[in-house]
């Protein structure tokens, strides 16, 4: 049976989890450490395509804020228009033109959120492979549940860029109810809430004989621990301008800095009631300290808390319950820790709270356990998950025409017949939205389905059948037939801010390619070092035995010698292994007789000494 | 009546792997591989159960997660892409069959469409309500110009939140009135194998479709009015 790991992929931290012997466990790195932060940093010389992922790309936060990429994950699957104000709190450069994905700007290259996610993913992958002592080739990959098609669908890109056959896309509230539900064995109605660092998820759901039937789901893809963080830089950098007139909002360094320990202080307050916060910029004769006490604290979050009720609210009504039906809640996600958040939900459901599972941990062990199911471990455990957006067609006059309501059980599908108004017509084009509006403006658009090649026929005539398919990972499939000839219509897909299939088969021959000259790099290196030492010996070789041999040996072995050092400043080490072979022949001769000479040497020594 | 048996839903077709004649539902007799649902299966049929419109639901919820796990594509990871494909597409029949039987409006609406053949209920304006509708738009129209002040922005919202109450009301009335006609249509139905409707089956359908229009009428003018609820309270 081949390895199927789990993989939380996260906005602060990631995880991979495998399945042993029926219990889920996160696999740790070469130090025991299980979580990967989510940060990548460029340009590092002598590492692969020059990249440095996880703890140690997290100490270049501050130093090199412009080529270490942070929250990528809020970046998955949008474009510029929806970036917002996101945009001045990242200290990374973002590009990208008008309907077409974020790209990010380090070291004079571009990238897409799906290749930097991915080679966070191959971190987590080499690390599974190194603790296996095999191949990893499949994984499941959670997202927050409330993600659209494009978050999905880039999220899907970015393992397979990473060389991961990705086997489903799977909710993370409802991964954790799958660790939780395995390990508890409890049945009844649980709610599941989810505050990462990024996004905010809840979904109800209701565990019997092994089936994990969710409800409904609700959420912001835009809410979490980070805007605590955002809430508690903006506060010290107000008070750091009106006690010193120094605007530290223009400095990617200082904000940087002043986010970590926003960061601390967050942590900090969900143990203790008070923090103390110590800034100082020598440069800028800046010297700030601040004791945060915790209720000041819970002020400045409180707006931030109860924007997560909302959706917790509606999800009870999508469901059909009442708090009191609620059997148990689950917290998820490292902002949960929060006391203040605990608080909120416990008065809203009625009830304590669950979090004996590490909150950290539980979403990458769900997804071992869903990993585990598909790959045949586990039988009698069964997710039925539902798709969190409406999805609807742009109708005449830009409204929308529902097709698939949120919360609809997965796969779930929709059929619609199309035709032409105009005699003759060729293609059709179909606009596919996703959200809760009437109107195509206030909804995501995710793609554009051009039906194309209809043979030309009086307007109204030809009947084509459009199939819209949500599969399991909750990500859009489509596809048409025109009725009359029962044949397949072609359709070209035109996704608004995702990559086309093309596209992603060009980054991953791209990062196969990179795979290829990192190797090629590295050989070269080697031989290099091994060319050093050899023309060392080599020349001294030259020198101690002038006398041995004769002009043209020696002249061979002087080309030799300039032949590998021009070798060594290339970057073929193929070149390399040739200039060494030369030279390894030519002072073949001078090596037998230096040694020769030694040996005899030594022998005379012998002699003498023995007399 | 039109509705068919299991023996008339399963036209003749063959397995699409072996080729042997599919009998069952969903799977083949000979190599047991998984086929698709046969092309004019209903929901009924697919459930195992009467179509009646008062349904065991817990009945139903426990065939659904016996169902769901014959199909689901989580089981099907390892075999061809056809029956991936099949698994697929019979899932969503069966998510989409559960999903309107368990609700108690879409399965009477479904009902009909099944004794009846196709025909959707359109919405219709009730015309006992003409006056109370009337002036409701008037209301609406008032919202969206805007009111002038806080006190008639005050007086708005009060009467609209009274016309909320009203049109709940009279939707609460007509679920009763489906509820009354759900039993007496299963009690009409019960034990009946001849096709065709009979005179009081007609009547009690006729009466169902004429609720269900008015419902969908006043579930748009509820909407509106609970758009108009919002915009004057995000106004304060």
């Amino acid at each position: 049976m081949p390895r199927v790991v789990g993989i939380d992929l996260g906005t602060t931290n990631s995880l991979v989890a495998y399945m042993e012997r029926g219990t889920p466990r996160v696999i740790p790195d070469a130090e025991g450490i299980a979580i990967l932060p989510s940060v990548v940093s460029f340009g590092w010389e002598g590492r692969p395509e020059g990249v440095v992922v996880g703890e140690e790309a997290k100490k270049h936060l501050i130093t090199y804020p412009d080529r270490t990429v942070f929250s990528i994950k809020r970046f998955m699957g949008k474009g510029m228009e929806d970036v917002g104000d996101d945009r001045t709190f990242v200290p990374y450069a973002l590009t990208g033109g008008k309907q077409e994905v974020v790209r990010i700007s380090v070291v004079g290259k571009l990238y897409t959120p799906p290749e930097i996610s991915a080679f966070i993913l191959r971190e987590l992958k080499q690390r599974a492979e190194a603790f296996f002592k095999e191949p990893v080739r499949q994984a499941v990959i959670t997202v927050p549940a409330y993600f659209n098609d494009s978050q999905r669908q880039a999220t899907k890109d970015a393992g397979k860029i990473a060389g991961l056959e990705v086997l489903r896309i799977v909710n993370e509230p409802t991964a954790a109810s799958l660790a939780y539900g395995l390990q508890k064995k409890k049945e009844g109605t649980i709610v599941v809430y989810d505050l990462g660092g990024g996004t905010f998820d809840v979904s109800i759901l209701k565990i019997k004989n092994g089936i994990f039937e969710v409800l409904s789901t609700n959420g912001d893809t835009h809410l979490g621990g980070d805007d605590v963080d955002r809430q508690l830089t903006l506060l010290m950098v107000r008070e750091i301008a009106t006690q010193s007139g120094m605007d530290l909002s223009s400095s990617p360094e200082a904000l940087q800095e002043i986010r970590l320990v926003s960061e601390k202080v967050k942590c900090q307050l969900s143990f203790e009631e008070k923090a103390e916060v110590a800034l100082s910029f020598p440069d800028k004769k800046i010297n700030y300290r601040r004791t945060i006490a915790r209720t000041e604290f819970d002020a400045l979050i409180d707006d931030f808390v109860e924007k997560t009720l909302g959706p917790c609210r509606q999800a009870l009504t999508d469901a059909h319950l009442k708090p009191e039906q609620v059997d148990e809640v689950i917290l998820v996600g490292g902002s949960t820790r929060i006391p203040l958040v605990r608080k909120r939900v416990a008065d809203l459901f009625k009830k304590i709270p669950h979090s004996e599972l590490n909150p950290d941990e539980v979403v990458a062990l769900g997804a071992a356990v869903q990993a585990d199911i598909l790959a045949g471990g586990i039988t009698n455990m069964l997710l039925l998950d539902v798709t969190p957006l409406s999805l609807g067609i742009e109708t005449m006059g830009g409204g929308v025409s529902r097709l698939i309501p949120r919360n609809t059980t997965i796969p779930s599908s929709a059929k619609e017949m199309f035709t032409t108004f105009v005699d003759g017509q060729k293609s059709v084009s179909i606009h596919v939205v996703q959200g809760e509006r009437e109107l195509v403006k206030d909804c995501r658009s995710l793609a554009k389905f051009n039906l194309t090649e209809i043979d030309p026929m009086p307007a109204g005539i030809p009947r084509i059948e459009v199939t819209f398919m949500i599969d399991a990972n909750g990500i859009l499939n489509v596809n048409a037939k025109e009725l009359r000839s029962g044949k397949a219509q072609s359709i070209e897909v035109k996704p608004t801010y995702g990559l086309t299939d093309g596209e992603v088969e060009k980054m991953i021959s791209e990062s196969i390619e990179h795979a290829r000259e990192d190797l090629n790099e590295r050989m070269f290196i080697e031989a290099r070092n091994e060319a050093e030492s050899v023309l060392r010996h080599a020349e001294r070789a030259l020198s101690q035995g002038a006398a041995l041999v004769d002009g043209s040996e020696k002249g061979e072995i002087e080309k030799s010698i300039a032949g590998l050092k021009e070798a060594m400043n290339g970057n073929d080490h193929h070149r390399v292994r040739e200039a060494l072979d030369r030279l390894d022949q030519s002072t073949k001769h001078l090596a037998e007789t230096l040694m020769n000479q030694t040996l005899k040497e030594a022998l005379q020594e012998k002699k003498l000494s023995d007399l | 009546m039109k509705r068919a048996g299991t023996t008339e839903v399963m036209q003749q077709r063959g397995c699409w792997n072996c080729g042997a004649p599919v009998e069952s539902l969903y799977l083949c007799n000979r190599c047991a591989t998984l086929q698709r649902f046969p092309e004019k299966i209903d929901y009924f049929t697919l459930f195992g159960i009467e179509p009646q419109l008062n349904i065991d639901l817990a009945r139903l919820e426990a065939a659904f997660y016996e169902l769901s796990r014959k199909f689901h594509p989580d089981f099907y990871q390892k075999k061809s892409s056809e029956e991936q494909a099949i698994s697929l597409e019979n899932s969503a029949i069966l998510n989409k069959s559960y999903r309107t039987l368990k609700d108690p409006i879409q399965r009477v609406e479904y009902l009909i469409r099944f004794v009846e053949g196709g025909s959707a209920v359109a919405s219709e304006a009730p015309a006992d309500l003409f006056d109370e509708i009337f002036e409701l738009q008037e209301l609406l129209e008032g919202v969206k110009r805007g009111p002038g002040d806080a006190g008639e922005a005050g007086r708005l919202l009060g009467e609209l939140k009274s016309a909320e109450g009203r049109f709940l009301k009279i939707q609460e009335e007509g679920n009763r009135s489906l509820e009354r006609l759900s039993i007496e249509w299963d009690r009409l139905q019960k034990g009946r194998t001849e096709k065709g409707l009979t005179e009081e089956q007609r009547r009690s359908l006729s009466e169902m479709k004429q609720i269900l229009s008015r419902r969908a009428y006043l579930e748009r003018i509820l909407n509106d009015i609970q758009t108009g609820i919002g915009k004057l309270e995000k106004g304060n």
